[in-house]
C-alpha cells in the first residue's frame, strides 16, 4: 500500500510565514497611529465636557467599542463597496477599519488620563496666568501621560491579537499565510501551532512593558 | 445607490436563528470561562511554586495570542490528533478556554483584594479550608468581579463573532451567508452590527442594574 508523503515544510515557507509576520506588523501599527490620531482628538474633545458635543461624541465611540469587529471589517470591505463608487482594497479597508476600531477605545484612554488629572491642577495652572494649552502641555499632559501609557500599550496588545481578523476579509497577515500553509502541507496542528508561537513573541513582551509600567505607575510618588 | 432592507425582513428567521445560536455558545462558554477562569485563579496565589507557573503560563498564552489562531488550531489542529471536532463545540470550548484566561486575572485580583481579617475571623470560628473558600471568598470576591467579569462577557459575545470563521451558524456566520446568496453586504452587515450593538447595550444596562440594585449594595 502506497503512502501519500505529506509536503515538507520549507524555507520558502519561513519566509512566507516572516513575511506574514512583517504584515502584521505594519497593519498593526497604521492602524494604532491613525487610531492615535483621532483617538486623541476625539477623546481631547471629551475631556472638555462641552454639554452636546461629548454625547454626541459618544455616539462615535460606543458603537465601535459594542460591535465586533468582524462585521465592521466585513460591513467595510463588502458593504461598502457595494453600495458606493469607494472600492477599498483588502489592505485599505483592514488599515482603516483597524484604525478607526482602535481610535473609538483610544479615545476613551486619552479622556480618562485627562480627567484622572486632578481639578485643582488647572485651576493652580489657571490663577498663575497659563492658559488653557500652555497648562495642558506644561502641566497636564506630564502627568496624564502616566496613566495613558500602561492602558495604551495594553490596547495596543489587543490590537495586535484582533489584526488576525484582517485575515477574513483576504488579506494576506500572519494568520492567512498559516492558513495557505496549512492548505499546502497538510500539516494544521504544526502550522499553528508555530502561528501561534509568532505571535506570542510579537506580544508578550509588549504586555510585559505594559505590566512594567503599570507597576511604575502604582508606585510613582509613593513614600517607601 | 438604493438601499434594499426588504432582504433583511424576508430572512428574519434565518437571522434570528443565528442569534439563537450565538447565545447558546455564549452562555456555555461563558460557564466554562468562568469554572476555569475560577481554578486558575486559585492554582495562580497557590503557593505550589507548579501551580502557580501553569496558571501564569496559561493565562500569557491565551491573552498573547489572537483568538482566531487559537481557533484554526482547535478546530483544525486537534483532528491531526484524532480528536475530531465539530464548529459548534470547538467555538464554545476555545471560547471558554481563551475567556477563561482573562477571567482568572479579574478573579484573583478580586480574591486580593478581600480583607484578610475577614478569612482570619472565619479560621477562628472554626471554618474549615474549604468552607472559608465556598463562604467567604468566593462570595466576597464576585462582588467586588461583578462588573468586570460582566464586561468580559460583552467582549465574550462580541468574540463569538470570530467563530464566522469555522462557519458555527452563529448570527456573523448566517449574516455572511445571507450576503453571498442575496448580495447585499451593506443592507445585513449594518444590520448585524446594529443587533449586535443593541445587545451588547441593553447587557451592560442589565449588568449595571443587577449590580447597583443587588450586588454593590451597601458597599461604600
Amino acid at each position: 500500500m502506497e503512502q501519500y508523503i505529506f509536503p515538507k515544510l520549507t524555507s520558502y515557507d519561513a519566509l512566507l510565514l516572516l513575511k506574514g509576520m512583517g504584515m502584521t506588523i505594519t497593519v498593526t501599527l497604521l492602524a494604532i497611529a491613525i487610531g492615535l490620531a483621532i483617538g486623541f482628538f476625539i477623546g481631547l474633545l471629551r475631556s472638555l465636557k462641552i454639554p452636546v458635543l461629548s454625547k454626541l461624541l459618544l455616539v462615535y465611540i460606543e458603537p465601535i467599542r459594542n460591535s465586533p469587529l468582524v462585521a465592521q471589517l466585513f460591513f467595510a470591505y463588502y458593504g461598502i463597496a457595494m453600495v458606493t463608487d469607494f472600492n477599498p482594497s483588502a489592505f485599505q479597508a483592514a488599515v482603516w477599519t483597524l484604525g478607526i476600531n482602535t481610535s473609538a477605545f483610544a479615545a476613551v484612554i486619552v479622556d480618562a488620563s485627562i480627567r484622572s488629572v486632578e481639578k485643582g491642577q488647572w485651576e493652580a495652572a489657571y490663577s498663575l496666568g497659563m492658559n488653557y494649552w500652555k497648562t495642558f502641555r506644561l502641566v497636564i499632559v506630564p502627568q496624564a501621560i502616566r496613566v495613558f501609557i500602561p492602558s495604551f500599550v495594553g490596547l495596543c496588545v489587543n490590537q495586535l491579537q484582533v489584526s488576525s481578523l484582517v485575515s477574513l476579509i483576504g488579506f494576506v497577515d500572519l494568520t492567512r499565510v498559516g492558513y495557505m500553509l496549512t492548505l499546502r502541507t497538510y500539516r494544521p496542528f504544526l502550522i499553528w501551532s508555530i502561528v501561534a508561537v509568532l505571535y506570542f513573541a510579537l506580544s508578550f513582551p509588549i504586555s510585559k512593558f505594559a505590566r512594567y509600567a503599570e507597576s511604575r505607575v502604582k508606585s510613582y510618588g509613593k513614600i517607601g | 445607490m438604493t438601499l434594499h432592507f426588504r432582504v433583511i425582513f424576508n430572512n428574519l428567521d434565518f437571522l434570528l436563528e443565528g442569534l439563537k445560536m450565538t447565545f447558546y455558545i455564549s452562555v456555555f462558554s461563558l460557564i466554562i470561562g468562568f469554572f476555569i477562569g475560577l481554578v486558575v485563579a486559585f492554582m495562580r496565589i497557590s503557593k505550589n511554586k507548579l501551580f502557580s507557573s501553569i496558571a501564569i503560563a496559561y493565562v500569557e498564552f491565551f491573552r498573547n495570542t489572537p483568538f482566531l489562531v487559537q481557533l484554526f488550531f482547535f478546530y483544525f489542529g486537534l483532528p491531526e490528533l484524532g480528536i475530531s471536532t465539530e464548529p459548534v463545540t470547538t467555538a464554545i470550548i476555545a471560547l471558554g478556554i481563551n475567556n477563561a484566561a482573562y477571567n482568572s486575572e479579574i478573579i484573583r485580583a478580586g480574591i486580593i483584594s478581600i480583607n484578610k481579617g475577614l478569612v482570619e475571623g472565619a479560621e477562628s470560628l472554626g471554618f474549615t479550608k474549604f468552607q472559608i473558600v465556598r463562604l467567604i471568598i468566593i462570595p466576597n470576591a464576585l462582588r467586588v468581579t461583578f462588573k468586570p467579569l460582566g464586561s468580559n462577557f460583552i467582549n465574550l459575545i462580541l468574540t463569538t463573532s470570530v467563530a464566522v470563521s469555522i462557519t458555527a451558524n452563529e448570527l456573523m456566520s448566517n449574516a455572511m451567508t445571507l450576503s453571498s446568496n442575496t448580495f447585499r453586504p451593506f443592507e445585513i452587515y449594518l444590520t448585524i452590527l446594529v443587533l449586535y450593538c443593541v445587545l451588547t447595550f441593553s447587557l451592560s444596562g442589565l449588568i449595571h442594574f443587577v449590580d447597583r440594585k443587588f450586588i454593590s449594595k451597601g458597599i461604600s
